[in-house]
């Protein structure tokens, strides 16, 4: 696992460069709290009227202070924080599932293989978004971990596809026939033959939900559908819009959190690609000769 | 019957995964949103009140006769039941958010606009994105196409609406130079005047340019990754042999082989169009189905709601069954693959 990962460090550019941006991302999330600690005295980022109004920025106000008299730069540090948060909680979800489904129609086939494909494809053709929207707003109070589960609900097919396809090649090979002529149990195969060499699968398939998840979360902040009581990426882009960013001439307020979030979408997807071009070389070839 | 005649066994099976999934996702979406605890009807008499600060008179027999028309009395499954039945009957219901017009009629309104915003933009993106994709591919060796491929796939994944929100900013409220809200001037009366088309074409350039510039990324990969492959079959070099000029053979084998892949590829986009770009429409105040959903959604209007998705779930299964259909009969390669 860690050494396909160290591979794709070596032999990909972009994975590097996807990498490194992400890093730093994860990297100021993490030490997010001693920045912004000192500035609102320990008080929860999210608390409202802490400081006069649309202050510009100052010393103190590196970024100004928002509409809800909260400071600017404290919104921006925490929300990076929980916007990763939910993308990665959401495409670890929908990975999980992902696997599960994936393997049981991959390995088992036959009716099991038809119904369950019908099935996955019966939930895809829904419209995600109206959905995801009724619960939102059903759900007002949503914490971060109940929106990354549903986001998942909605992300998880993509996964199961992936891995699908993969089982169903993997499993014609000759070291899965010989381990089953030993005797060796399904849970047995799956574990020590098939799951080693979807390595590179799992982890295309958790940054493609991942991005998905956080596709989907932007979405619903922007609408002001998310829980309003966490600050995220989208959310401030939602504010943004509504406090009329634009006449009051502080674009900033838009470009920074739409920039973090098309940074962080392209890290994770040269990353993916990284990985892609290692486990199939074909798409990063130059000429035949 | 079905060992001799596999051709119709493949066309029956799908046929049948076609009729199922539409019912299937159908029903599972119905009983999704009755899951939601609120009463329609007593939402809106309370959003009523909300907004006019008055009580409505006779409230409660003002509920009770509108949950009788829009068919929210009895069990879940005698709802559901009664809205199928009005469903094979040509009805929709009628729609909350603009009662009492039926849902069928709010639909054909707002259809015209998404489809012209969206057909234009989906066919622009993917004959812009297949020529720079064969370009890529065919000059696969120089710097130009490397940028152009690492670009792609850096902007592949980045959503419509992030690219409008900046495109709104800078042209928009920084230049001036575009509409940013609406379909078209309210000036000019609807019509076919020299007047009205200009204002709707003004008023489209920004959310189809978005649209544009986010697939474009993806169609431009996925040809250029079409073209490598195609190039190393025996049958280019068999052509190059004959002495044909590059020219003719990026033009007549590269590209005309990429062509049906993606050709399919645009038909499914096709498919997904009724459920396409709601925040996109919500953002530039489109007058389309997605702005119709949200406002379906914001008073939960099952009636409109479920007309929307009906639609949405049609087109995406249509468009996949043509795929499903055609393919064999183009690709012979395909079609023995099913007799076999």
């Amino acid at each position: 696992m860690f050494r396909f990962l160290v591979n794709c460090w070596r032999g990909s550019g972009k994975f590097k460069v996807g990498v490194i941006i992400l890093g730093i991302m994860v990297l100021i999330a993490l030490i997010a709290p001693l920045i912004y600690t000192p500035i609102i005295h320990g008080a929860s980022p999210a608390l409202p009227g802490q400081f006069p109004t649309w202050l510009p920025p100052s010393q103190e106000h590196p970024m100004g202070t928002d509409g809800h008299g909260r400071d600017l730069l404290t919104d921006y540090l925490a929300g990076l924080g929980t916007s990763l948060q939910i993308g990665f909680t959401s495409g670890l979800v929908a990975t999980f599932l992902g696997i599960l489904v994936g393997f049981t129609t991959g390995y088992k086939g036959g009716w099991i293989d038809a119904s369950l494909t019908l099935i996955t494809n019966t939930w895809l053709v829904i419209p995600a978004y109206p959905v995801l929207v009724t619960i939102a707003m059903v759900m007002p109070g949503m914490s971060v971990l109940t929106m990354s589960i549903i986001l998942a609900l909605f992300s998880w097919p993509y996964a199961a596809r992936t891995i699908h396809a993969q089982i169903v090649g993997m499993k014609q090979r000759g070291y899965v026939e010989l381990a089953r002529v030993s005797g060796q149990g399904d849970l047995a195969i799956i574990f020590t033959e098939l799951l080693p060499n979807l390595i590179p699968y799992l982890f295309m398939g958790f940054a493609f939900s991942t991005v998905g998840a956080m596709v989907g979360e932007v979405g619903l902040e922007v609408l002001g559908l998310g829980p309003g009581n966490i600050i995220t990426m989208g959310l401030m882009i939602n504010f943004a819009n509504n406090w009329s960013a634009y006449s009051r001439g502080r674009y900033e307020l838009l470009l920074i959190p739409v920039g973090t979030l098309v940074l962080i979408f392209m890290a994770i997807t040269l990353i993916n690609r990284g990985m892609e071009e290692r486990v199939n070389p074909r798409l990063q070839r130059r000429t035949e000769k | 019957m079905f060992k001799r005649h596999p051709i119709l066994r493949y066309v029956l099976t799908r046929i049948f995964n076609y009729i199922f999934t539409i019912w299937g996702s159908f029903t599972v979406a119905f009983f999704l949103f009755r899951l939601v605890p609120t009463n329609p009807v007593e939402a809106w008499v309370n959003q009523l009140q909300r907004q006019y600060s008055v009580t409505v008179p006779k409230g409660d027999e003002m509920v009770a006769y509108y949950k009788e028309m829009f068919g929210l009395n009895g069990t879940l499954w005698d709802q559901y039941t009664h809205y199928v039945n009005m469903m094979l009957h040509g009805s929709l219901g009628p729609s909350f958010i603009n009662f009492p017009t039926p849902v069928e009629e709010l639909l054909l309104r707002r259809i015209p606009w998404t489809v012209g915003l969206l057909s234009v933009s989906i066919i622009l993106a993917w004959v812009l994105g297949l020529l720079m994709g064969t370009m890529a591919g065919w000059f696969r060796d120089s710097t130009a196409s490397d940028w152009l491929t690492n670009i792609s796939i850096a902007l592949s994944q980045i959503p419509p609406y992030l690219i409008a929100i900046v495109l709104v900013l800078v042209i928009g409220y920084q230049l001036k130079l575009l509409p940013t809200r609406g379909a078209w001037d309210a000036q000019y009366p609807i019509g076919f005047t020299w007047d009205f088309i200009k204002s709707v074409v003004s008023h489209s350039i920004l959310p189809a340019s978005a649209i544009v510039i986010s697939s474009l990324a993806g169609w431009i990969l996925s040809t250029r990754s079409l073209i490598v492959n195609i190039l190393g079959e025996d049958y280019l070099m068999y052509a190059e042999a004959k002495g044909l000029k590059p020219w003719q053979i990026m033009t007549r084998y590269a590209l005309r082989n990429a062509m049906l892949p993606q050709a399919m590829g645009l038909a499914l986009t096709m498919g997904f169009m009724m459920s396409g770009q709601l925040l996109i429409e919500i953002l530039f105040v489109y007058p389309g189905i997605g702005e119709l959903m949200s406002r379906a959604i914001a008073v939960y209007d099952f009636n409109s709601l479920y007309g929307i998705i009906l639609l949405s779930i049609f087109s995406v299964m249509t468009a996949s069954l043509i795929v499903e259909l055609a393919l064999p009969l183009i690709d012979p390669r395909i079609r023995r693959e099913i007799i076999a």
